[in-house]
């Protein structure tokens, strides 16, 4: 499809402009097709926004760049809205037919690897949900993957498009899969030889007998026979031997790059985000409060400033830090927009399940310690998974600040009357008073992360599952 | 993070923006970078996950998003974060880098 002609934008004349509110105004309940609530959007406001975006953008970008840019965000949106209208499909069909009423929006989530594996993983899994049996399960399956890859055959191969060959291909794996993952278990054999049956029949006399059979999948017919008979000759490998094309992964979750450095997560402003957005319940329809017009925040002596004077950059940051978090809260109150806000107001570090005790010595309110890391300060030695290694390699202004962060935590419990807790580093050891681990220490931790650190060299683990198997995961 | 925030802040500060257009734009942009990580995390985690994760306890949930994340693509999500601000700052500056006209309505 040639991208440059193509033109959702549609806006409704009788809406007026509400960019914040789009993304916002419309939660409700989380989608029932995974736990990840997402954006519940109507496809004016997808148009509305898009539209916003269109006017402000395109007066200040060059025609490549706002192509760009324009073409990424419908394309997420849009992404976002097919996932929210699958959770609302009650029957496998009603998904199939609501995915064909959006088949520009499909067309264009078809254009992106990430999009498209999104998409068939979760057309699958609320299939596999709807249907009652296996195959039936199987062939509803295949019927919307179908769709997505007919969709993706519209597209350009050099703008994330397939070619019908691929998508052959593509489809066939995913058929192999499905056949093997029936056949591989026990209590549907029974199913399996009656649908071969009834497709023999049909094979010998070109019409069915069975009304139910009047919809089957030849190809998942045939493929289901060849896998009963390795089966039956003891052929049947593991369904984890069924070759599978990563490409579809590979080019989303490249190996990740040799030395990841560490940004100094300290400098987040931890709490001014909740101190000006509280949660916000997800259930209540309600549009978030309003947060102050950002040059109120500004001191008195900025106001009587000059005209030209600016705000500081960290206001700036704070305001958009916050803005962010508040948007991420309400349009996303799932656990991973959860964690982004939490990444984002400094709040969440995984390598340290105590770092948290931060929040308890921490007024909501206080944005006194922006600079302060919620992860600092341990009261005891904590283990580091090997899976979190890569967050070991800290900047040395996180160590300064973990160390100011530990010095004031010492300072409090003093204040309290409390015993001196020990102060450990990220990995949990110990670090005396002027900041300094003993050297075998750290040649040993040093060794330690080394041989963690190769470990991540390995290529990515599979997940399990039939998608893991498919993609890799 | 916050430093490819405040590299796009004094870029646009240079481009004369108003703070207000500065903030939203960065606001914005910390958007996108979300939008990105919510796609691939959403991608990376299979429905036992998200199953499992729900019922966590905040930090327990993101203890074990970070456990799945890192385990599956090798990337700590953290960083990850902080990669895809720093790239949405990147591309941002890149856009804007072509405009004279400080004004964005």
């Amino acid at each position: 499809m040639d991208d440059s002609n193509y033109n959702p934008v549609a806006p409704d004349p009788t809406l007026s402009p509400l960019p914040e509110a789009t993304l916002s105004d419309e939660v409700t309940s989380p989608a029932p097709i995974s736990s990840f609530p997402s954006d519940k959007q109507s496809l004016s406001n997808i148009h509305e926004t898009l539209s916003t975006f269109e006017q402000e953008m395109k007066a200040v970008l060059t025609p490549e760049n706002f192509e760009r840019r324009f073409r990424e965000k419908r394309r997420t949106m849009y992404s976002k809205y097919i996932e929210q209208e699958l959770g609302s499909c009650l029957t496998a069909d009603v998904l199939r037919q609501t995915m064909r009423d959006h088949a520009d929006l499909l067309t264009e989530a078809s254009k992106n690897d990430v999009f498209r594996a999104i998409l068939l993983e979760d057309v699958m899994n609320k299939a596999g949900e709807l249907e009652s049996t296996p195959i039936r399960s199987a062939e509803k399956k295949l019927a919307l993957v179908r769709d997505i890859y007919d969709a993706a055959e519209k597209v350009d191969p050099e703008q994330g498009g397939v070619t019908p060959e691929w998508a052959v291909r593509k489809r066939r794996e995913i058929r192999g899969a499905l056949a093997r993952e029936i056949v591989a278990s026990d209590e549907n054999i029974k199913e399996v030889e009656s649908y071969i049956a009834a497709f023999e029949q049909y094979e010998v006399n070109r019409i069915s007998s069975d009304d139910q059979w009047r919809d089957g999948d030849v190809e998942l017919a045939r493929h289901l026979r060849q896998v009963m008979r390795e089966k039956e000759r003891g052929d049947l490998p593991q369904v984890e031997a069924e070759p599978v094309d990563q490409s579809l992964r590979q080019s989303v979750f490249a190996p990740p790059p040799a030395p990841i450095v560490s940004e100094p997560s300290a400098s987040i402003e931890p709490v001014v985000a909740q101190s000006i957005n509280p949660p916000v319940n997800p259930s209540l329809d309600v549009a978030p409060a309003p947060v102050a017009p950002m040059q109120s925040e500004a001191s008195h002596d900025e106001v009587q400033a000059k005209p030209i004077e600016r705000r500081k950059p960290e206001d700036i940051v704070k305001s958009s830090m916050s803005g962010a978090t508040r948007r991420v809260q309400n349009i996303n109150p799932g656990p991973v927009g959860t964690f982004f806000a939490g990444v984002l107001a400094g709040r969440v570090d995984a390598k340290s399940p105590s770092a948290h005790a931060y929040e308890a010595v921490s007024s909501p309110d206080d944005t006194s310690n922006f600079n302060i890391p919620a992860t600092s300060v341990s009261a005891e030695p904590v283990s580091v998974p090997d899976s979190r290694v890569v967050k070991e390699e800290s900047s040395e202004d996180t160590i300064e600040q973990t160390l100011r962060a530990a010095i004031d935590q010492i300072r409090r419990d003093q204040e309290e009357g409390a015993p001196t807790p020990d102060i450990t580093n990220h990995s949990g050891q110990p670090i005396d008073a002027v900041g300094s681990s003993s050297s075998p220490e750290v040649d040993s931790l040093q060794q330690s992360l080394n041989e963690q650190g190769a470990d991540l060299e390995r290529p990515v683990e599979k997940k399990k599952g039939f998608f893991g198997k498919l993609f890799g995961r | 993070m916050n430093e490819a925030v405040h590299k796009v802040i004094s870029f646009l500060q240079e481009k004369e923006y108003s703070d207000e257009d500065i903030a939203r734009l960065c606001e914005d942009m910390i958007m996108e970078a979300y939008d990105e990580f919510y796609m691939k995390a959403k991608s990376v985690m299979s429905q036992d996950d998200m199953r499992t994760i729900s019922s966590l306890p905040e930090l327990a949930a993101n203890e074990e998003i970070s456990r799945i994340y890192t385990k599956v693509t090798g990337v700590d999500p953290q960083i990850e974060i902080s990669k895809l601000v720093q790239k949405h700052a990147d591309e941002l500056i890149e856009d804007f880098s072509h405009s004279s006209d400080p004004s964005l309505s």
